[in-house]
């Protein structure tokens, strides 16, 4: 594989970072929703739909705090803890002085996502009076990443830690495309979500040529080892276990009575097949494309079930 | 940073993008008017207002207006501050450029907030370079609002007053769009005038050459002409002998055999001034009875051979021409055409009407001018190298237009024209013969005969042209070796060709090259709007060789060709050809397929040629065609394999590698040869609809619920229904997390079901969901469905209205439902007895009649003292089962005016049928009450249940006077209890939002206390006691036995819920005072039964053994369990509210003793329900 020149995107985030151009998304005093029905199947039961319109609010509303807490720890405690390492050069592999200062701008980036996800939650309670219910400490990938990298000798653990998060960083796009369609949600909520695309456009790019550059500095046999390993992060990523305990949680939050809510809960599925169907699946599928890990024989036999 | 309010005023795409691009950073936007369609359906589609002209004040409230060029000079808002935009065409040392500039607008003043410069360089496509020119003009904007933003809306200082003089000319950004290198096609050519002249000028010029070669003539320019002016006399004479005119829009057919006879004929009508119609004699005569009555010809030019009576019906006159005697007095030219003159001037003038199969299955006959035809013949003749030397071959037959192409410009040209016979067309051998001793130079010849041809060495042809199809790579890389090879592309409606490209060994088979001499080529998007290189569009085509339109198909003319939208003449068509093409980098074309057989599957949109090729690239088969049949499948027919062991299977398995899923063919099937249409076409038509069921799969058939789920799943998956099986995964259809909620509340809205997501994931099937929609066997307990607990919800919006309503206890009008029923009748005595009021009695009944006789006959059975005819007794004809109760809306707001109180006393009762089929009876029912209670003005509802749906215990597992509990009823989980228990839940909710109801729980309501007058068929207790007569046996149950006479229950139920004093909100009716079951039951000893008390698990066992014969056959099933729930122990029914609402209304349980008893048990006997005793009894006197 030969590798093109590494070319920083310094000049383009001088113009398009969204900390640099874009205004504060305030929400709008109207009725449309804070998070997409579909994004949030207990709304369809039927139990909850027969329930006053406030209640399927309040279960979106909990559900967009849970999104925005998830886009917290995603951004300070997983994409920036690689991207800092990256851009101080403390990563157990040495990056081009252009790519590190790049991942500085990454850094920066993700931290403002954080914190306008923060402001935004703020503005929520501030406008609907609904305080959070206790939010998760954790998300997927707070345990797939470890778990991907303990069956993997030291030497390949950053290897591995690095496409774990390229590919995170790729799937962003999936999530967000889900909200951007729906005609019922406010407006402050899409925007929020096309500003954050809009970095993570760049953010994606960023990540597939540090994933490039380091997949074709490393011998093959260190190709075969984590490439081996890619499935095993994907099944833990994708998982739902998460998500799952919240809903519990959210539902007992309720103020419904014990059968009815155990009603609910019964119906909470405990897991999706993951297809290659599946809108993080194709993300993935490109991120493998375009990054050339799926040029790799070894890799791409292993994950031939999502191609 | 700030939010910005930007107005926008504009119309073009770049305004659009512009707008959204603003949006999506968060600004606000605001189209004012006066803008155009686009940007207003852009805006709506945000969800942003339009703002009207009268909002004059709307600029004040703007940071600043954006204002394009399109919109200049229309009326803007006062005193707004203004961006302009202008494009300005600008040459840099003769390289042309495209000027941006946005100008700042406020008061007189006017800077320049942003500028750019776009070059054009060698770009050939004028769509791409607007894509530029946009994207340049976008950036700049967005920077300079990016800027404002930042510092809180000011905007910079002018950076420049004046741009050089070189900008001033304006671009116009349409005619770029349009503007593409490979158009530049003009081209003059001598001027002919018709091709009548052009055949004379060669006549004269190679008069002795040879002009035709047929299977038994040589003939020369000089003879050939000699014959033709002598044809087109012969029909100018034969029009005059019959009165017929002749003019310019006259047709004459043709129908002969390939011959020198035939040129000379077609050449003939020419010169007479006509147009000609051609015939090919080898098509069905069906084809060519729809084409002689399409173009209503006088005469048909054909020869004895020939069926005169074939067009008898169309009115079609047969004009046989004598055989040539090419006889030596031809050798000098004898005169001139008769119509020469006249066609110099006028070269409009119709010469031919050719027929192409219409896609309806009628042939359209496309006119075609002889402006048309020279067009086309000169820029061939130069293509080609036509000279007097050249030999083309005329294969192709003359109703096809490629006949066209070898005809004229070799007649044109002074070659020789070589004509094989019908024979020899379809033989090989004899071809290859007449190729090669004809030493033929150029040729016309299909795709489909290309690759059917076997290796023949043809050195003397220089110029191979093909078209009409795709040829495989296989056909190019083998005719392309030694020669020139032409593909052509073309309509016959823009003469022949409008396109074409020289064919190479690795050339990409779809490419169809560049337009020919005077000839344009637009590809557009749906919006009509030129598209950029590699996009896709459908391609219209203009210039000279775009024709008159079609023969009598005035709205299909009007179709398909259109007025030049790009072109400043008003008179200049284009063709709509329904082709899908792209440009290419190269400035070729690129043709994808036809619009009308572009297929979606499962969303995706599928190219049938990709699939072809896809299946030729596998290098399995030679040939191929790839079609979609009637329903939508992918059909793959292949021919000719490479190797022996090729099949359908290998093919499948190298699709599978290259190609997606959805756009693998259903079906592969191999065919010795593809079948082809008369015109070498593959004959597509014919293999969509071959009969191939030998590889079908038949499908199941689908029940209506799964048909109705198919067409949900089809909408939320995107794809088509035939593509879903019943058995198929929704995630295997393409279905994921986030679409299998969307699928599941679009269900929810279409079904009454039990359809809950946990339930579905555990077989995401079609058949399996449907079996949940459908499921209704009885579930106890934890296993009752989601859907009953979802219908325990009463709607949010049900709550009292306005002001209190006095008269709630007073009523002055009172609607009483299940008024016929049992206990009805003594309601509604008890209601006329007991209040003033008026008193609707809902009643179902196809007519007022009817309705009112079924009451009529209920109050007599039931010895009431009342007659329908009563001034107080309303009846309504209603049907709790219906919506509304069956009422009609003005019906329904009558009442929501009138009423006070509502008794909801009827019900489907039925203890076998299951919930969901009881529920609109029995539960829509109650939530129209409550509707209706709360509709107009506030009334009470008494909702009349019963003790088995009671499930309210307190710690000494007493059944409490309070409302419903959560877990379901303590007696019979049955369908009909169940549907109780939720109508409670819903009045309890009523009651806890205000409204003034009451549950009222009847027990066993049993005979009038003074005549034991019952209806005792619909009590099962009561086939209990039948059944155990009928046995000689009874359980010895040990319970309290209730016995709540009829009369009674109707009264306290009045008296106790129009108590003003009451405080209790649910009563319990049952009779408290003391009788054992067993007392009862042997109270049929006294009048004569011989019965005795067993063990109830003897009882039981008997059972099994029980026919139709018994009473107790169909209910068999509730006694069969040891935990009888039928005859509950009434001792642990608390009733101590019930009780001392009784004592305020001043009344009091009635006592249960011998005599209440008998009175029951003998009107059993006489109403004929027990079987008449063995023994007369003695103690018969107390029959009332
Ligand atoms: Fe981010
Ligand atoms: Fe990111």
């Amino acid at each position: 594989m030969s590798e093109q020149p590494y070319v920083s995107h310094s000049d383009s985030w001088e113009s398009t970072a969204t900390i640099r151009n874009r205004p504060r998304r305030v929400i709008e005093d109207d009725n449309l929703r804070y998070y997409p029905m579909n994004r949030q199947p207990l709304c369809t039961h039927p139990v909850i739909v027969q329930l006053d319109q406030k209640v399927q609010d309040l279960i979106l509303v909990q559900s967009l705090y849970k999104y925005i807490n998830d886009i917290i720890i995603f951004e300070t405690e997983i994409v920036n803890k690689t991207a800092r390492e990256i851009a101080k050069g403390n990563f157990p592999f040495l990056f081009p002085f252009d790519c590190r200062y790049d991942a500085m701008s990454v850094v920066i980036d993700e931290d403002y996502h954080a914190y306008v996800a923060m402001n935004y939650m703020h503005q929520v309670q501030e406008r609907t009076g609904i305080a959070p219910i206790e939010l998760p400490s954790e998300i997927e990938l707070s345990r797939a990443i470890p778990r991907a990298l303990c069956t993997l000798a030291p030497q390949y653990q950053a290897g591995m830690e690095l496409i774990a998060v390229a590919i995170s960083e790729n799937t962003v796009t999936a999530e967000v495309a889900a909200f951007s369609k729906d005609p019922s949600l406010k407006r402050s909520v899409k925007g929020l979500m096309v500003d954050h695309l809009a970095d993570e456009g760049r953010h994606s790019i960023f990540w597939i040529n540090l994933v490039k550059h380091y997949w074709a500095n490393i011998d093959e046999e260190a190709r075969i080892v984590i490439g081996g390993a890619i499935p095993g992060f994907i099944e833990a990523y994708l998982t739902n276990e998460i998500q799952m305990l919240f809903d519990h949680r959210l539902v007992e939050s309720l103020d419904i009575s014990e059968v009815l809510m155990e009603k609910i809960r019964e119906d909470i599925p405990t897991s999706y097949p993951i297809t290659k169907n599946h809108p993080m699946i194709a993300n993935i599928r490109n991120f493998l494309k375009r990054s050339g890990l799926s040029q790799h024989e070894a890799t791409r036999t292993g994950l031939s079930r999502y191609f | 940073m700030k939010v910005l309010s930007i107005g926008f005023l504009g119309a073009s795409t770049l305004a659009t993008t512009i707008l959204n691009m603003l949006y999506d950073l968060g600004h606000n936007v605001v189209v004012l008017a006066g803008s155009g369609r686009e940007l207003v359906t852009a805006a709506e589609e945000l969800g942003i207002q339009r703002h009207t002209a009268k909002d004059t004040h709307i600029a004040g409230l703007l940071d600043v207006i954006v204002v394009f060029p399109e919109s200049v000079g229309k009326k803007l808002p006062k005193d707004g501050t203004l961006i302009k935009l202008s494009l300005s065409d600008v040459f840099v040392n003769t390289e042309r450029h495209g000027g941006v500039v946005w100008r700042f607008c406020t008061n007189d003043q006017q800077t320049i907030l942003a500028q750019g410069i776009y070059k054009f360089g060698d770009e050939i496509c004028g769509a791409n370079i607007v894509g530029g020119i946009e994207q340049l003009a976008a950036d700049l904007l967005i920077n300079s609002i990016n800027n404002a933003a930042k510092t809180n809306g000011l905007w910079p200082d002018a950076v420049a007053t004046a741009l050089p003089p070189s900008w001033s000319t304006e671009l116009n950004m349409a005619r770029l769009s349009v503007w593409h290198k490979s158009n530049e096609t003009v081209k003059e050519y001598s001027e002919r005038g018709s091709i009548v002249h052009g055949f004379s000028d060669a006549a004269a010029r190679y008069a002795s050459r040879t002009a035709l070669i047929d299977e038994s003539n040589v003939i020369t320019y000089r003879e050939l002409y000699n014959r033709a002016v002598s044809i087109s006399q012969e029909i100018t004479e034969i029009y005059s002998e019959k009165g017929l005119s002749l003019n310019n829009e006259t047709l004459i057919g043709v129908a002969l055999p390939k011959s020198a006879r035939l040129y000379a004929t077609i050449l003939g009508i020419l010169g007479a001034g006509c147009a000609y119609v051609p015939f090919d004699i080898t098509h069905p005569q069906e084809r060519l009875r729809a084409i002689a009555a399409d173009s209503k010809l006088d005469y048909i030019i054909c020869d004895s051979n020939y069926d005169s009576g074939l067009f008898s019906d169309e009115g079609v006159q047969p004009l046989i021409i004598p055989e040539f005697r090419w006889s030596p007095d031809m050798s000098v030219n004898v005169s001139a055409f008769p119509s020469a003159e006249l066609l110099l001037r006028d070269t409009s003038r119709l010469a031919v009407v050719i027929y192409t199969s219409g896609s309806t299955g009628k042939p359209k006959g496309v006119m075609l001018e002889h402006r048309n035809l020279l067009n086309l013949c000169e820029w061939y003749r130069h293509h080609v190298e036509l000279t007097e030397e050249s030999r083309p071959f005329q294969f192709s037959t003359i109703a096809f237009d490629a006949s066209i192409l070898d005809i004229f410009p070799t007649l044109l040209s002074g070659a020789s024209l070589i004509i094989p016979s019908e024979a020899d067309r379809h033989d090989f051998l004899r071809l290859d013969e007449l190729v090669r001793t004809h030493e033929v130079t150029h040729a016309f010849l299909p795709p489909a005969l290309l690759a059917a041809l076997p290796d023949f060495v043809w050195p003397t042809l220089k110029h191979l042209v093909t078209g009409g199809d795709i040829c495989d790579p296989d056909t190019i890389s083998k005719w392309s070796a030694s020669r020139k090879f032409h593909n052509i592309y073309g309509p016959t409606e823009c003469t022949v060709l409008a396109t074409t490209v020289l064919f190479s060994d690795s050339s990409y088979n779809r490419n169809i090259g560049k337009p020919i001499s005077n000839t344009g080529c637009y590809i557009l998007d749906e919006q009509f709007k030129p598209v950029s290189t590699g996009k896709e569009g459908e391609l219209y085509i203009r210039g000279r060789g775009v024709g008159r339109g079609y023969n009598s198909e005035k709205n299909l003319t009007e179709e398909r060709f259109l007025r030049d939208p790009f072109s400043g003449e008003p008179s200049t068509m284009i063709y709509k050809t329904g082709d899908i093409v792209k440009w290419r980098d190269d400035g070729n074309i690129e043709f994808i397929g036809r619009r009308d057989t572009q297929v979606k599957i499962r969303g995706f949109r599928v190219e049938l040629g990709e699939i072809e090729n896809a299946i030729l690239d596998t290098r399995i088969f030679r040939h191929c065609a790839v079609v979609v049949d009637e329903s939508k499948r992918i059909r793959a027919f292949v021919a000719k394999p490479y190797k022996g062991d090729a099949d359908e299977e290998t093919v499948k398995q190298a699709l599978c590698q290259v190609l997606p899923e959805y756009m693998i063919p259903r079906f592969i099937i191999v065919l010795d040869e593809l079948p082809s249409t008369d015109n070498g076409k593959i004959n597509r038509n014919s293999l969509a609809g071959m009969d191939i069921s030998k590889s079908l799969v038949t499908g199941d058939e689908l029940t209506e619920t799964e048909n109705r789920l198919l067409e949900i799943w089809a909408l939320v998956l995107n794809i088509d229904t035939n593509e879903i099986g019943k058995n198929d995964s929704f995630f295997d259809l393409g279905g994921h997390s986030l679409l299998v909620s969307r699928m599941i509340l679009a269900v929810k809205n279409s079904f009454q079901g039990n359809a809950t997501l946990a339930r579905f994931m555990e077989r995401p099937t079609i058949a399996a969901l449907a079996s949940l929609l459908t499921d209704s066997t009885l579930k106890k307990g934890a296993q009752i469905s989601e859907a009953v607990y979802a219908d325990m919800i009463l709607n949010p919006s049900i709550s009292p209205v306005g002001e209190e309503n006095p008269f709630l206890r007073k009523p002055k009008a009172v609607l009483l439902t299940g008024a016929n029923g049992f206990l009805g009748t003594y309601l509604l005595e008890q209601l006329l007895r007991n209040t003033n009021a008026v008193v609707y009695c809902l009643v179902r009944g196809s007519s007022q009649d009817e309705a009112e006789q079924k009451l009529a006959l209920s109050l007599l059975n039931n010895r009431i003292d009342y007659r329908v005819d009563n001034k107080r007794i309303q009846l309504v004809v209603g049907d709790l089962e219906k919506p509304l109760l069956g009422l009609d809306i003005s019906q329904f707001e009558k009442l929501s005016l009138e009423l006070d109180a509502i008794y909801h006393n009827g019900a489907h009762v039925n203890h076998v049928y299951d919930y969901k089929y009881l529920f609109n009876a029995n539960v829509r029912s109650t939530l129209d009450v409550l509707h209706l209670a709360t509709h107009k003005k506030n009334k009470s509802v008494h909702y009349i249940s019963t003790l088995s749906a009671a499930s309210k215990f307190n710690e000494a597992g007493w059944l409490i006077e309070d409302g419903p509990a959560e877990i379901p009823p303590a007696f019979v989980n049955n369908g009909y209890n169940l549907t109780k228990w939720i109508s409670e839940h819903l009045v309890w909710q009523a009651i806890s939002r205000g409204i003034d109801a009451t549950i009222v729980r009847p027990g066993n309501i049993s005979g009038h206390s003074l005549t034991g007058l019952c209806q005792p068929d619909k009590n099962r207790i009561l086939l209990v006691l039948k059944g155990s007569a009928q046995l000689g046996i009874a359980p010895a149950w040990d319970a309290t036995f209730d016995l709540c006479p009829v009369d009674f229950l109707a009264k306290a139920i009045i008296n106790c819920t129009l108590s003003d004093t009451r405080d209790t909100k649910v009563l319990h009716f049952h009779n408290p005072t003391p009788l054992d079951w067993t007392t009862y039951v042997m109270g049929l000893t006294r009048i004569g039964y011989e019965i005795q008390l067993v063990d109830p698990g003897l009882w039981r066992s008997r059972l099994l053994d029980i026919d139709e014969s018994n009473a107790l056959y169909n209910v068999v099933s509730f006694y069969l369990d040891e935990n009888n729930e039928d005859i509950g122990d009434i001792s642990s029914i608390e009733h101590s509210r019930t009780e001392s609402t009784l004592q305020k209304v001043g009344m009091a349980y009635p006592k249960k003793d011998n005599a209440l008893i008998d009175r029951n048990l003998s009107y059993l006997v006489d109403c004929g329900f027990l079987p008449l005793p063995r023994q007369p009894s003695t103690e018969r006197s107390f029959v009332a």
